[in-house]
C-alpha cells in the first residue's frame, strides 16, 4: 500500500529509497506536524493542510523517490 | 595572505610538564614528574560551588583494572603565565582572545570530572552514559583511557537542578585543571612548543580544517569563550586559540562527545600544524554547527563554511564529522559546498552501521564525497573486562539508552563498543578503520 | 563443513555452451553430470595441478535453469555426494546474464544446503553479482570470454583458499567482489594523518583510494497510489517515540528494538495527558506539549468525521528510531507493515524526524 514519509530531511528519506515524500516547509524536524509559534488554531490550520498535502501525495504516481513540499 | 601578515602576534608557547604519577598528599606540588594532590585544596575550590555537596577523588591510571562510570568531562591540566587572556576564557577569566604569550601544561594527566544528575532525563534533553575502561578490550574505545585520571567526583547539593549541577561541575572542573596546572609555574619545562602559522612557501598546498561541534541543548552544549555555540553561524577559529581551551565541552550524549582536552588537542589540528611548512600551508579553522533544525539551514550552515574556507584561501579541505544521524545531512552538505567551491573535500568520519551488519555505513551521502577517511565502524560487541574498581558514582550501571542495568559495574559483560566514552572520535585516534569484506 | 583431503576435488558447473555441447538451443537442456572435466575445466585441472582436480561437471542450460532449481539443486547435491565434492567453482559467466545468475545461484546453494565452499567469477554488470550481497564469493572478470586464461589462475587459487578454509582479508586484498560486510582492523596511521594523506593526494592531482564506497541505496518499487480519499483507512505509523504515559511497552530513546500499538478510539485528538514521546535523536519539548504536532490525529479525526477519508485507524504504530541498528528497524518495519494491512488500512502516513 502506498506510504508518503513527512520529514524535514527529505533527502536522507530520498537516499534509503522511499518513494513518497513530504516535506513541509514551517516545520522542523522536531514536530513535524507542529509550528508553535503560530496560533493555536492558526496551527491546526496549517496542520490540516499539511495532512491533505500527505494525502494528495499518496494519489500521486511515482517512478521512483519523490519529494513533494508542502 | 600568509606573505602579509606578522605572525608574532598569533605564537603560543606551549611548555610540557609531563606527570608519571599522582599521589595524595599534604601539599598540592609538582617534583619532576610526580604530582602530588592535597585533596583539602581540591575540595574548597568545589566548595565555592552552591550546587555541589561534597566530593571525591582518587586516580586512574593506564592499564589499571578501573572501569569509571558517570564521567562527564576530561580536561587538561594547564595555566597561562604570558600573554593576554587564562586558559578556558569566559570561564575562567573575561572572554579575551587567546592563543598567544606562553601556557604551562601538565601532559600525560586529566582531570576527569563524573556526577549523576538528580532529575530524570529522556529524550534529546537526556544524559547518555558512556563507561571508561583503563584496560582490557575496551580501553581503545574511549577517550582518557590514555592518561592518568585524576577522578573528581561531585556529589550535587540539595536541590540542585540538572543544569546548576551541569554549569557547577564544569566550572570547578576547570578551575581544578588551572590550579594542578599551576603547580608548574616555577619549573622548567621537558618540552617547548612553539605553535604558529608561519608564513611558508606558495607552492605547498593550501588546507583547511572544518571541524563539525555538536550544540543543541542542555546535555549537549559545547562552548566557545564560554558561550554556548547554539544557531550560530559557522566561524573561523585560529588553532592556537583551541589549545588554550577556546572550546569547552558540555556534550553528555556518549557517543558523539568530544571531551574538553580533545577538542585543545584536536588530531587533525596537531596534525596540520606538524605539516605545516612541510608538504602544506595549514591556512586555519573554521567550525560549523551540526545539527541544524532544518534542511535550508543545513544547507546554509555547510555553504557559509565553505565560503569562509574560500576566502581563507584553501584548495583542499579536511571536513570531521560529529554527531548524530542528522548531523550527516549537514557534514555532507558541507562536503559538497566545498566541492562547489572548487575546494578539494576529504571526508573525515566515523561509520554509523553496526560491524558485519551489512549494512550501508553512512546515512546520508553526497557524490562530493568521494575521498572518505573512516575512523571505523562504532557499533561491535565484546566482552568488557572484569575490573578491581569502580570510579565515579555507585556501583549500578545503566546503558543502552535505558534499556539494559548492570548491577555490579566491576563485572565483566557483553558490551556495545559504541557505549565506550566518546567512542566516535577514539576510534580514529586508536587507528581503526573499517575494510570490507 | 566437511573437512578439504589434502587434494581438493572440484565440481565445476558449466552451462552447454561453455561444455562445448551446443549452441543457444541447448540452453533448454535440463542438469547432467560428467565424469571430469570439460570445456574450460581443463584450465582449472591444469592450474590446480597437484592441489586437486575437477573430479566432475555439472551442466544446465540457462533457460532451463530458471524455474527449475529444485532439480539442478537434486543433481548438484547428488553429484557432490557421489564425487566427495570438497569445492564448487562454477562458470566464469563474464557478461552472459543468465548465466551469471545460475552460476550465484549454485554457489550459494552450494554454501548454504550443502555446506561447501564455492567461487564463481563474472563481469562487474552482470546481474548475477547481486549474489555477493548473499555472502558468495565471486570475482570480477572483464567482459569478453578472451580473458578466460588469466581468470582460471584465480578461481583455483582463491578457490584452493576457501577449501582449506584459510583465513581471508578484506575483498580488496583477496581479489573478490566487496559484499558489504565491513569489519574494524587496526592500521599504522590515525584516521586524522590518513586525512591529511588524502586531502594532499587530491589537491596535487594523485590518485587516492576512499575507505567507504558510495553506492545506491535498493530501491523499492513504489505502491501504486492511492484511490478516492473518501475510501481511504490511513494508519499512522512513526518511529518518533510516540507512547502512552508509562511506556508500557518499554520503548528505549536509543538502539530500541521493540514498538507498540496505541489506542486512540474514541479520540478526537491526542492529548498531552495521556501521551509523549520518548526519542533521544530530538528535542520532544513541542510534541510533548502537543503530541499533535507529531502524529497529527486531530487533523485526520476532522477529516473522519466530514467523511473526507473513510476511517483513520484507532491505533497509532509507534517505534523510537534512535540510533537504531538497521537490522532491527527493518524487522520492527515487516513486523509493523504486516499489521497495518491486517487492520485493513490502505494507506500510511509515517511523520519522522
Amino acid at each position: 500500500m502506498p506510504t508518503v514519509i513527512v520529514t524535514c530531511l527529505q533527502d536522507v528519506a530520498v537516499q534509503v529509497g522511499a518513494n513518497r515524500i513530504l516535506r513541509p516547509h514551517r516545520s522542523t524536524f522536531h514536530r513535524p506536524f507542529g509550528v508553535p509559534d503560530l496560533e493555536l488554531d492558526r496551527e491546526r490550520a496549517w496542520r490540516r493542510g499539511a495532512v491533505e498535502a500527505a494525502l494528495k501525495t499518496l494519489q500521486q504516481p511515482v517512478e521512483g523517490p519523490q519529494v513533494f513540499e508542502y | 595572505m600568509n606573505g602579509s601578515v606578522n605572525h608574532r602576534e598569533l605564537c603560543l608557547e606551549v611548555h610540557e610538564h609531563p606527570v608519571t604519577a599522582i599521589v595524595f598528599g599534604d601539599k598540592t606540588v609538582l617534583e619532576g614528574t610526580r604530582l602530588t594532590v592535597n585533596v583539602a585544596d581540591i575540595r574548597a575550590i568545589a566548595a565555592e560551588e552552591d550546587a555541589l555537596a561534597d566530593i571525591e577523588v582518587a586516580v586512574a591510571r593506564p592499564g589499571e583494572a578501573v572501569r569509571i562510570i558517570h564521567a562527564l568531562d576530561a580536561v587538561e591540566a594547564m595555566t597561562k603565565v604570558a600573554g593576554p587572556g587564562t586558559v578556558y576564557p569566559g570561564f575562567l577569566g573575561p572572554p579575551l582572545t587567546v592563543g598567544r604569550g606562553t601556557t604551562k601544561k601538565l601532559t600525560g594527566m586529566l582531570i576527569l570530572s563524573t556526577t549523576e544528575f538528580p532529575e530524570a532525563t529522556s529524550g534529546g534533553l537526556g544524559y547518555r552514559e558512556g563507561i571508561i575502561d583503563m584496560t582490557g578490550p575496551g580501553q581503545p574505545y574511549c577517550q582518557a583511557s590514555n592518561y592518568i585520571n585524576l577522578v573528581v567526583s561531585y556529589k550535587p547539593g540539595q536541590g540542585a537542578t540538572n543544569q546548576e549541577l551541569d554549569d557547577a561541575v564544569r566550572r570547578a572542573t576547570l578551575r581544578i585543571a588551572q590550579f594542578i596546572g599551576k603547580t608548574s609555574v616555577n619549573l622548567a619545562p621537558a618540552k617547548i612548543t612553539k605553535y604558529e602559522l608561519a608564513p611558508v612557501s606558495p607552492d605547498l598546498p593550501r588546507i583547511v580544517y572544518i571541524d563539525q561541534i555538536m550544540s543543541q541543548t542542555l546535555m549537549t552544549r559545547t562552548f566557545i569563550y564560554g558561550q554556548q555555540l547554539v544557531d550560530s553561524l559557522p566561524t573561523l577559529i585560529h588553532p592556537n586559540e583551541l589549545i588554550d581551551g577556546a572550546i569547552v565541552s558540555g556534550n553528555y550524549k556518549n557517543l558523539q562527545k568530544v571531551a574538553t582536552y580533545l577538542h585543545c588537542n584536536k588530531p587533525l589540528m596537531k596534525e596540520l600544524y606538524r605539516r605545516h611548512g612541510v608538504d602544506l600551508n595549514f591556512v586555519g579553522i573554521v567550525i560549523n554547527r551540526g545539527h541544524r533544525d532544518t534542511f535550508d539551514l543545513k544547507e546554509h550552515g555547510a555553504q557559509y563554511a565553505a565560503k569562509l574556507a574560500k576566502m581563507l584561501g584553501a584548495q583542499g579541505a579536511v571536513v570531521a564529522f560529529e554527531g548524530g544521524g542528522g548531523a550527516t545531512v549537514d557534514f555532507m552538505l558541507t562536503v559538497k559546498a566545498c566541492e562547489q567551491l572548487g575546494i578539494h573535500p576529504v571526508a573525515e568520519m566515523f561509520e554509523q552501521a553496526a560491524v558485519g551488519s551489512g549494512e550501508f555505513p553512512i546515512v546520508y551521502h553526497v557524490p562530493a564525497a568521494d575521498a572518505i577517511v573512516s575512523r571505523g565502524a562504532t557499533s561491535e560487541m565484546i566482552t568488557a573486562s572484569k575490573m578491581d574498581r569502580v570510579l565515579g558514582g555507585s556501583h549500578r550501571l545503566v546503558l543502552y539508552g535505558g534499556a539494559t542495568v548492570i548491577e555490579d559495574a566491576s563485572q565483566s559483560f557483553a558490551v556495545a563498543t559504541d557505549e565506550y566514552w566518546g567512542v566516535n572520535w577514539q576510534l580514529g585516534e586508536s587507528r581503526f578503520v573499517a575494510r570490507e569484506y | 563443513m566437511s573437512e578439504a583431503r589434502q587434494s581438493i576435488n572440484v565440481l565445476h558447473f558449466l552451462n552447454p555452451f561453455f561444455a562445448g555441447i551446443g549452441g543457444e538451443e541447448s540452453n533448454d537442456r535440463g542438469p547432467q553430470v560428467e565424469v571430469g572435466s570439460r570445456g574450460p575445466g581443463r584450465l582449472l585441472d591444469q592450474h590446480l595441478a597437484s592441489q586437486g582436480k575437477v573430479v566432475a561437471t555439472l551442466i544446465c542450460g540457462d533457460n532451463y535453469f530458471m524455474g527449475h532449481e529444485s532439480e539442478v539443486a537434486a543433481a548438484l547435491a547428488a553429484a557432490v555426494k557421489a564425487h566427495g565434492v570438497d569445492l564448487v567453482i562454477a562458470g566464469p559467466a563474464f557478461s552472459a546474464g543468465r548465466y551469471g545468475l545460475a552460476c550465484g545461484w549454485i554457489c550459494e546453494f552450494a554454501n548454504q544446503q550443502l555446506s561447501l565452499p564455492a567461487v564463481t567469477a563474472m563481469s562487474m554488470e552482470n546481474p548475477g553479482t547481486e549474489f555477493r550481497r548473499r555472502k558468495i564469493y565471486i570475482l570480477p572478470t572483464g567482459e569478453s570470454v578472451k580473458s578466460m586464461p588469466e581468470v582460471m589462475p584465480r578461481l583455483v587459487q582463491f578457490g584452493v583458499k576457501l577449501a582449506h578454509r584459510q583465513a581471508l582479508g578484506p575483498a580488496e586484498a583477496e581479489g573478490y567482489l566487496p559484499r558489504g560486510l565491513r569489519y574494524n582492523e587496526r592500521v599504522g596511521k590515525t584516521a586524522a594523518a590518513r586525512a591529511v594523506d588524502m586531502v594532499l593526494a587530491k589537491v596535487r592531482g594523485e590518485p587516492y583510494q576512499t575507505e567507504i564506497r558510495l553506492e545506491d541505496q535498493e530501491r523499492v518499487t513504489p505502491p501504486a497510489p492511492l484511490g478516492p480519499l473518501d475510501q481511504a483507512v490511513i494508519a499512522i505509523v512513526t518511529e518518533m517515540g510516540f507512547l502512552p504515559h508509562g511506556n508500557p511497552d518499554r520503548i528505549a530513546s536509543s538502539r530500541n528494538k521493540v514498538w507498540g500499538r496505541y489506542s486512540i478510539a474514541d479520540m478526537n485528538a491526542v492529548s498531552a495527558e495521556q501521551f509523549m514521546y520518548i526519542h533521544g535523536g530530538y528535542n520532544t519539548q513541542d510534541v510533548d506539549q502537543d503530541p499533535n504536532r507529531g502524529v497529527p490525529v486531530d487533523a485526520l479525526r476532522d477529516m473522519e468525521r466530514e467523511g473526507r477519508i473513510k476511517e483513520l485507524i484507532d491505533e497509532v504504530f509507534s517505534t523510537c528510531g534512535n540510533g537504531g541498528a538497521l537490522t532491527e528497524m527493518k524487522r520492527i518495519g515487516e513486523e509493523m507493515a504486516r499489521e497495518v494491512k491486517r487492520r485493513g488500512a490502505t494507506a500510511v502516513i509515517i511523520p519522522a524526524t
